[in-house]
Protein backbone atom coordinates (compact mmCIF):
# COMPACT_ATOMS: atom_id res chain seq x y z
CA UNK A 1 0.00 0.00 0.00
CA UNK A 2 1.17 3.48 -0.90
CA UNK A 3 2.00 5.60 2.17
CA UNK A 4 1.47 9.34 1.94
CA UNK A 5 2.52 11.68 4.73
CA UNK A 6 1.45 15.30 5.09
CA UNK A 7 3.65 17.48 7.25
CA UNK A 8 3.41 20.79 9.10
CA UNK A 9 4.94 22.40 12.16
CA UNK A 10 2.48 21.12 14.71
CA UNK A 11 1.32 17.95 12.95
CA UNK A 12 -2.35 18.37 13.78
CA UNK A 13 -3.86 21.35 11.94
CA UNK A 14 -2.46 22.31 8.56
CA UNK A 15 -1.12 18.83 7.85
CA UNK A 16 -4.45 17.29 8.88
CA UNK A 17 -6.42 19.62 6.58
CA UNK A 18 -3.91 18.90 3.79
CA UNK A 19 -4.30 15.14 4.33
CA UNK A 20 -8.04 15.44 3.75
CA UNK A 21 -7.57 17.39 0.53
CA UNK A 22 -5.05 14.80 -0.67
CA UNK A 23 -7.57 12.11 0.22
CA UNK A 24 -10.20 13.84 -1.94
CA UNK A 25 -7.76 14.06 -4.89
CA UNK A 26 -6.75 10.39 -4.58
CA UNK A 27 -10.39 9.37 -4.56
CA UNK A 28 -10.91 11.24 -7.84
CA UNK A 29 -7.81 9.61 -9.32
CA UNK A 30 -8.92 6.19 -8.09
CA UNK A 31 -5.71 5.66 -6.13
CA UNK A 32 -5.73 3.82 -2.83
CA UNK A 33 -3.26 4.93 -0.18
CA UNK A 34 -2.66 5.00 3.53
CA UNK A 35 -2.54 8.61 4.68
CA UNK A 36 -1.19 10.15 7.83
CA UNK A 37 -0.10 13.55 9.12
CA UNK A 38 2.78 14.51 11.36
CA UNK A 39 5.04 17.33 12.52
CA UNK A 40 8.32 18.04 10.81
CA UNK A 41 10.47 16.83 13.72
CA UNK A 42 8.91 13.34 13.44
CA UNK A 43 9.33 12.91 9.67
CA UNK A 44 12.66 11.05 9.76
CA UNK A 45 11.26 8.12 11.71
CA UNK A 46 8.17 7.61 9.57
CA UNK A 47 7.54 5.36 6.63
CA UNK A 48 6.39 7.28 3.55
CA UNK A 49 6.41 6.92 -0.22
CA UNK A 50 5.42 10.55 -0.83
CA UNK A 51 5.57 13.57 1.46
CA UNK A 52 3.49 16.72 1.03
CA UNK A 53 4.10 19.91 2.97
CA UNK A 54 3.79 23.67 2.79
CA UNK A 55 6.15 25.82 0.76
CA UNK A 56 7.32 27.52 3.98
CA UNK A 57 8.77 24.21 5.20
CA UNK A 58 10.92 23.59 2.12
CA UNK A 59 14.06 24.99 3.76
CA UNK A 60 13.58 22.91 6.91
CA UNK A 61 13.27 19.77 4.82
CA UNK A 62 16.81 20.38 3.55
CA UNK A 63 18.03 19.75 7.08
CA UNK A 64 16.28 16.44 7.74
CA UNK A 65 16.69 12.96 6.31
CA UNK A 66 13.90 11.40 4.34
CA UNK A 67 13.98 8.95 1.54
CA UNK A 68 11.08 9.69 -0.81
CA UNK A 69 9.77 12.40 -3.15
CA UNK A 70 8.56 15.56 -1.41
CA UNK A 71 5.97 17.97 -2.80
CA UNK A 72 5.72 21.55 -1.53
CA UNK A 73 2.42 23.35 -1.83
CA UNK A 74 1.49 27.03 -1.88
CA UNK A 75 -2.08 26.14 -0.95
CA UNK A 76 -2.28 23.15 1.36
CA UNK A 77 -5.96 22.52 0.69
CA UNK A 78 -6.19 23.28 -3.03
CA UNK A 79 -7.27 20.16 -4.91
CA UNK A 80 -6.10 21.53 -8.27
CA UNK A 81 -2.60 22.29 -7.04
CA UNK A 82 -2.40 18.93 -5.25
CA UNK A 83 -3.59 17.04 -8.34
CA UNK A 84 -1.18 18.93 -10.59
CA UNK A 85 1.85 18.22 -8.41
CA UNK A 86 0.93 14.74 -7.21
CA UNK A 87 0.03 13.19 -10.59
CA UNK A 88 3.58 13.22 -12.05
CA UNK A 89 4.97 11.73 -8.84
CA UNK A 90 2.37 8.96 -8.90
CA UNK A 91 3.32 8.31 -12.53
CA UNK A 92 7.02 8.16 -11.62
CA UNK A 93 6.22 5.60 -8.94
CA UNK A 94 4.28 3.55 -11.47
CA UNK A 95 0.99 3.97 -9.65
CA UNK A 96 -0.78 5.89 -12.38
CA UNK B 1 -18.66 17.63 16.45
CA UNK B 2 -18.84 21.33 15.59
CA UNK B 3 -21.75 21.71 17.99
CA UNK B 4 -19.55 20.45 20.82
CA UNK B 5 -16.33 22.20 19.83
CA UNK B 6 -17.70 25.60 18.84
CA UNK B 7 -19.90 27.84 20.95
CA UNK B 8 -22.20 30.31 19.24
CA UNK B 9 -20.74 33.22 21.24
CA UNK B 10 -17.27 32.28 19.99
CA UNK B 11 -18.17 33.21 16.42
CA UNK B 12 -17.20 36.84 15.98
CA UNK B 13 -17.27 39.37 13.14
CA UNK B 14 -14.82 42.28 13.19
CA UNK B 15 -14.34 45.09 10.70
CA UNK B 16 -10.57 44.99 10.82
CA UNK B 17 -7.51 44.12 12.86
CA UNK B 18 -4.42 46.26 13.23
CA UNK B 19 -1.96 43.61 12.04
CA UNK B 20 -1.37 39.85 11.97
CA UNK B 21 -0.34 39.70 15.60
CA UNK B 22 -3.58 41.29 16.66
CA UNK B 23 -5.38 38.82 14.40
CA UNK B 24 -3.81 36.00 16.41
CA UNK B 25 -4.69 37.58 19.75
CA UNK B 26 -8.32 38.33 18.89
CA UNK B 27 -8.95 34.98 17.24
CA UNK B 28 -7.62 33.11 20.28
CA UNK B 29 -9.22 35.36 22.87
CA UNK B 30 -12.44 33.28 23.20
CA UNK B 31 -10.34 30.15 23.82
CA UNK B 32 -8.31 31.91 26.51
CA UNK B 33 -11.44 33.34 28.13
CA UNK B 34 -13.15 29.94 28.12
CA UNK B 35 -10.15 28.23 29.73
CA UNK B 36 -9.42 26.06 26.68
CA UNK B 37 -5.89 27.40 26.21
CA UNK B 38 -3.37 29.20 28.38
CA UNK B 39 -2.77 32.85 27.53
CA UNK B 40 0.76 31.95 26.34
CA UNK B 41 -0.75 29.98 23.41
CA UNK B 42 -1.01 33.19 21.36
CA UNK B 43 2.58 34.20 22.10
CA UNK B 44 3.83 30.71 21.25
CA UNK B 45 2.05 30.84 17.88
CA UNK B 46 3.45 34.30 17.19
CA UNK B 47 6.95 33.03 18.01
CA UNK B 48 6.52 30.01 15.69
CA UNK B 49 5.25 32.34 12.95
CA UNK B 50 8.32 34.53 13.30
CA UNK B 51 10.52 31.43 12.99
CA UNK B 52 8.87 29.56 10.11
CA UNK B 53 6.27 31.87 8.58
CA UNK B 54 2.50 31.63 8.72
CA UNK B 55 2.20 27.83 8.53
CA UNK B 56 -1.54 28.04 9.26
CA UNK B 57 -2.54 30.05 6.15
CA UNK B 58 -3.99 27.21 4.11
CA UNK B 59 -5.21 29.06 1.02
CA UNK B 60 -6.85 32.38 0.08
CA UNK B 61 -9.05 33.63 2.93
CA UNK B 62 -8.27 30.78 5.34
CA UNK B 63 -6.07 30.74 8.44
CA UNK B 64 -6.34 27.74 10.75
CA UNK B 65 -4.56 29.30 13.68
CA UNK B 66 -3.10 26.61 15.92
CA UNK B 67 -0.03 25.49 17.81
CA UNK B 68 1.11 22.26 19.39
CA UNK B 69 -0.65 20.81 22.44
CA UNK B 70 2.36 21.55 24.65
CA UNK B 71 2.27 25.23 23.66
CA UNK B 72 -0.58 25.79 26.10
CA UNK B 73 -3.63 23.75 25.05
CA UNK B 74 -5.89 22.70 27.93
CA UNK B 75 -8.95 21.30 26.16
CA UNK B 76 -9.95 20.95 22.51
CA UNK B 77 -12.08 23.77 21.14
CA UNK B 78 -12.67 26.09 18.18
CA UNK B 79 -13.35 29.79 17.76
CA UNK B 80 -14.17 31.53 14.50
CA UNK B 81 -13.43 35.16 13.67
CA UNK B 82 -14.31 36.81 10.38
CA UNK B 83 -12.50 40.06 9.57
CA UNK B 84 -14.18 42.09 6.84
CA UNK B 85 -10.91 43.69 5.80
CA UNK B 86 -8.46 40.89 4.87
CA UNK B 87 -5.34 40.54 7.00
CA UNK B 88 -1.96 39.38 5.68
CA UNK B 89 0.31 37.27 7.90
CA UNK B 90 3.44 37.82 5.79
CA UNK B 91 4.38 39.71 2.66
CA UNK B 92 4.06 36.69 0.41
CA UNK B 93 1.08 34.97 2.04
CA UNK B 94 -2.55 35.12 1.00
CA UNK B 95 -4.93 37.75 2.39
CA UNK B 96 -7.26 36.15 4.92
CA UNK B 97 -10.77 36.93 6.16
CA UNK B 98 -11.66 33.69 7.93
CA UNK B 99 -9.65 33.03 11.08
CA UNK B 100 -10.32 29.65 12.65
CA UNK B 101 -8.62 29.21 16.00
CA UNK B 102 -8.00 25.58 16.88
CA UNK B 103 -6.98 24.09 20.21
CA UNK B 104 -6.13 20.42 19.70
CA UNK B 105 -4.90 18.08 22.41
CA UNK B 106 -3.33 15.51 20.10
CA UNK B 107 -2.94 14.67 16.42
CA UNK B 108 -6.26 12.92 15.84
CA UNK B 109 -9.04 13.38 18.39
CA UNK B 110 -10.49 16.36 16.48
CA UNK B 111 -10.89 14.25 13.31
CA UNK B 112 -14.64 14.79 12.86
CA UNK B 113 -14.34 18.57 13.11
CA UNK B 114 -11.41 18.60 10.70
CA UNK B 115 -13.49 16.65 8.18
CA UNK B 116 -16.15 19.35 8.26
CA UNK B 117 -13.58 22.16 8.04
CA UNK B 118 -11.73 20.39 5.21
CA UNK B 119 -14.97 20.16 3.22
CA UNK B 120 -15.38 23.93 3.62
CA UNK B 121 -11.73 24.65 2.74
CA UNK B 122 -12.16 22.77 -0.55
CA UNK B 123 -15.14 24.87 -1.57
CA UNK B 124 -14.41 28.48 -2.53
CA UNK B 125 -18.07 29.39 -2.64
CA UNK B 126 -18.57 28.17 0.94
CA UNK B 127 -15.53 30.11 2.12
CA UNK B 128 -16.94 33.24 0.50
CA UNK B 129 -20.37 32.63 1.97
CA UNK B 130 -18.91 32.45 5.48
CA UNK B 131 -16.57 35.42 5.00
CA UNK B 132 -19.42 37.57 3.70
CA UNK B 133 -22.24 36.35 5.96
CA UNK B 134 -24.20 39.25 7.45
CA UNK B 135 -24.31 37.98 11.02
CA UNK B 136 -22.46 35.79 13.50
CA UNK B 137 -25.60 33.68 13.85
CA UNK B 138 -25.53 33.04 10.11
CA UNK B 139 -21.88 31.94 10.20
CA UNK B 140 -22.56 29.57 13.08
CA UNK B 141 -25.50 28.06 11.20
CA UNK B 142 -23.44 27.69 8.01
CA UNK B 143 -20.91 25.66 9.98
CA UNK B 144 -23.59 23.47 11.54
CA UNK B 145 -25.13 22.93 8.10
CA UNK B 146 -21.73 21.93 6.69
CA UNK B 147 -21.51 19.33 9.44
CA UNK B 148 -24.97 17.96 8.65
CA UNK B 149 -24.12 17.74 4.93
CA UNK B 150 -20.91 15.94 5.71
CA UNK B 151 -22.76 13.38 7.88
CA UNK B 152 -25.30 12.74 5.17
CA UNK B 153 -22.43 11.93 2.79
CA UNK B 154 -20.97 9.42 5.22
CA UNK B 155 -24.22 7.65 6.13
Amino acid sequence: MLNILTVCGAGLGSSFACQMSVEAVLKELGVEAKLDHTDISSVSGQKADIILSGRNFEKQFERITYDCPAIFLDRLVDKNEIREKLTPVLKDLGIL
Amino acid sequence: MISEMLKRENVIILDRVKDWKQAIYVSLEPLVRGGYVESRYAEEIIRSTEEIGPYYVLTEDIALIHGRPEQGVIKKQLAVTVVREPVQFSEDSFPVRLLIALAATDANSHLDVMQVLAAIFLDESKIREIAEAESEEKIYNLLLTAEKERRKEVC
